[in-house]
């Protein structure tokens, strides 16, 4: 008597032996000691607030600047702020000076893996 | 520099050895400390002592090339005295007394030459000067390195950040106590760090006898101003100035001139050689005057354009000399900014004899004192000016 | 030109950067002015074993030397020839005077109000213009946005002069720039004129994107 195929359909399909089909390592199988820069450049949004106060100001007033004084100075301390820290920023990257903390760079993450790195 | 290395290195290894070669009569020319140590490598390679033992590859081929390097040395010491003695000759001066600066003197008697880079000009010094230093076995007969740091490929440089390190976690430790007792650093004693400044890069190299990369470089300038920024650093002054430069006093760099008295009785001095792009020019400066000013047997107007006028004006103005001194300018070459550039430096330069350190400094911080060395920059091809490419559309 | 080469191959320090400039990297700055020289007396005794740059030869210490005149100065210039941007900032300035002194002449009572000076009346027409922000075209999607942006100080008053001057350009062939210039300078210090008004349309168009303003860079 014919057995019919679908009731071996119902185990599902026969796994493959191993040794007909060894296992490779195309890509290593742990992750690699560099992390790119690329995510880091973060976003440029500064002083939205600021700037949204200032718009509604200027639009109350017909866009006349004396009577917004209040509203302008603070925008550009804001800006002149914001344009600082960022260059302080830069200066202390390009250093590369590893400070404890979470928040670190790709730099300075870098520089702990080159430390401690994966085990092979 | 390596004498120091090889000195020490000699000592450890076998002190008899190098007695030995200080009682040989070492050389008829070794008069220097460097020639006297450079024999002694010789002395050093061919003793029976050394052969009992087993002596590694490295080891042969080290003293063999100490060997070639001694041989080379002694017959450029050899050709050196030699010239000197011909130059003593020629000078008429005594050969035992003649000292480099003698030498000097007499090669640019000699052989004079126009070409402009010193360093192409025709010059005798002493091999030791010539060829650089070179570093002496670092290890002994048996191959075991003496230092510890000898498989690093750089040992004097990895020792010297240990020993900065080592000072910088003393210092650390010196302020935890302080602060414990609750004392405070003395202000007084605090290094000035002003005036100076950490040795560059190929200065240290020559200190070292081992070049290093600009990123052990920067690690050492790292890790000194770790060591410079701690409040007691004073502690530890001798270590750093080991390795400080001193900077000089801009102002006080060059000599100021004493005025002459000329024939009326009133003060003056020239200025040669006062240039700016192509131009060139000497300036007279009398001291009491009335302001008068004559370029090239004309006046003021000699120069057409405002802006150049005012550049004359401007050393003048700016030490409050305008109207009290006379000017006397040659000139020729260039054009007119360059021409008047070239007085101004000239008109500022000669000023300083009459104005006080003060203003002297004064005008160097405005500028008037440097020389401009800017020129005009030259077209590249491929480029439509110096800077400024052609411009360039894909499709 | 050798000593050039070898004054630049002094100064390349290990930080690989190509300097163009004939003085070596610690060269700075020279402080010109006198005042400006006694304003910053603490930190001059940091330049004592620093060498400086030689002054350019169009900076003075003079009475007449201001900086927002140099600035627009080199504006003006074309092709290098900084002589005649002199002649016609100087022209401009010369009408100015004579339309302001007009105008001294025939006020009535309040004298004082009228300014003849022409470099404070230059100054005043570059603050009226002074734009606080710009917009700057942000492509997100395929749809440009046009986004409002913060800009520095020296871009601000270098738009103000800029637009000055090419306001002063857009004329007809009969009237010459200085007395284009001299209108829009004096017509900018009383707050009217084409600047301002370009000046209040930029503003007008950065708070009709101000919904964008959130997409910055990234």
């Amino acid at each position: 008597m014919r057995v019919p195929g679908a009731l071996f359909a119902a185990r599902g399909r026969a796994p493959q032996s191993e040794s007909d089909v060894p296992f490779q390592e195309i890509l290593p199988l742990r992750l690699k000691n560099t992390v790119s820069g690329k995510a880091d450049s973060g976003s440029d949004v500064a002083c939205l607030q600021e700037m949204g106060q200032l718009f509604a100001c200027l639009k109350d007033n017909e866009f006349t600047e004396k009577y917004c004084s209040k509203e302008i100075n603070q925008f550009q301390r804001c800006f002149k702020c914001y344009m600082d820290r960022k260059l302080e920023a830069k200066k202390t990257v390009n250093q590369g000076i590893v400070q404890p903390g979470s928040n670190l760079n790709y730099k300075q993450l870098n520089k702990y893996m080159r430390r401690y790195p994966n085990p092979v | 520099m390596a004498v120091r290395v090889f000195g020490v290195n000699l000592i450890k290894t076998n002190r008899n050895l190098l007695q030995n070669a200080c009682k040989t009569p070492a050389t008829t020319f070794g008069h220097t400390a460097v020639a006297q140590l450079a024999t002694e490598v010789t002395v050093q390679a061919s003793p029976a002592a050394v052969q009992k033992q087993k002596v590694s590859k490295a080891m042969r081929a080290y003293l063999k090339r100490a060997n070639e390097h001694d041989e080379f040395m002694k017959t450029q010491h050899l050709e050196f005295q030699i010239g000197k003695r011909h130059l003593a000759n020629m000078m008429g001066a005594d050969a035992e007394t003649f000292t480099q600066e003698d030498i000097n003197e007499a090669i640019s008697y000699l052989f004079p030459s126009g070409l402009y880079d010193p360093k192409a000009r025709p010059a005798m010094k002493s091999p030791e000067e010539v060829f650089p230093a070179r570093k002496a076995a670092e290890f002994d007969e048996t191959g075991r390195p003496f230092h510890s740091m000898f498989y690093t490929g750089k040992p004097n440089f990895f020792q010297l950040l240990h020993d900065i390190v080592e000072e910088t976690r003393k210092l650390a430790d010196l302020e935890e106590r302080m602060l414990r007792r609750g004392n405070k650093p003395d202000e007084n004693q605090k290094l000035e760090m002003s005036g100076f400044q950490l040795l560059p890069k190929d200065q240290l190299e020559l200190v070292l006898v081992e070049s290093i990369a600009d990123i052990e470089y920067s690690n050492f300038t790292n890790s000194m101003d770790r060591l410079i920024a701690s409040p007691y650093a004073y502690k530890s002054k001798a270590f750093i100035e080991r390795f400080l430069k001193p900077l000089l006093d801009q102002s006080k760099q060059l000599e100021v001139p004493k005025p002459k008295i000329d024939e009326q009785g009133r003060q003056f001095i020239t200025t040669y050689e006062c240039l700016r792009k192509t131009a060139r020019a000497d300036v007279t400066i009398r001291l009491p005057g009335t302001g008068k000013i004559s370029i090239n047997g004309k006046d003021i107007s000699y120069f057409e354009d405002e802006n150049c006028r005012e550049q004359l004006l401007f050393p003048l103005q700016f030490s409050e000399m305008l109207g009290k001194v006379d000017v006397e300018a040659n000139v020729e070459g260039g054009g007119p900014s360059g021409q008047a550039g070239a007085i101004r430096w000239g008109i500022a330069m000669s000023l300083r004899s009459f104005v006080d350190q003060e203003m002297i400094e004064s005008m160097r911080l405005a500028g008037l004192l440097t020389r401009d060395y800017r020129r005009r920059e030259r077209k590249k091809f491929g480029q439509e000016g110096a800077r400024r490419k052609y411009t360039w559309k894909k499709r | 030109m050798s000593f050039l080469t070898r004054i630049v191959g002094k100064s390349t320090s290990f930080s690989g950067i190509r300097l163009m400039s004939v003085y070596p990297q610690h060269y700075v700055e020279p402080i010109v002015q006198k005042d400006k020289q006694i304003e910053q007396k603490d930190e001059l005794t940091k330049l004592h074993h620093i060498p400086i740059k030689a002054a350019l030869n169009k900076s003075s210490d003079t009475v007449f030397h201001d900086d927002t005149k140099e600035k627009l100065l080199n504006y003006i210039t074309k092709k290098g020839n900084s002589a005649l941007a002199r002649t016609l900032l100087s022209k401009a300035f010369e009408l100015i005077k004579r339309t302001q002194t007009e105008r001294l002449n025939l006020a009535k009572g309040d004298k004082d109000k009228v300014i003849t000076n022409a470099e404070v009346l230059l100054k005043q027409a570059v603050e009226n213009c002074r734009p606080l922000l710009q917009v700057t075209a942000i492509k997100r999607g395929g749809v440009t946005y046009q986004v409002p942006v913060p800009i520095t100080t020296k871009r601000s008053y270098f738009l103000a002069m800029k637009w000055l001057l090419e306001a002063a350009r857009e004329k007809e062939r009969k009237v010459s720039l200085p007395e284009k210039l001299a209108w829009e300078i004096l017509d900018a210090a009383h707050g009217q004129g084409r600047v301002v008004k370009r000046k209040d349309d930029l503003h007008r168009q950065c708070e009709a994107n101000r919904a964008y303003a959130h997409y910055r860079w990234s």
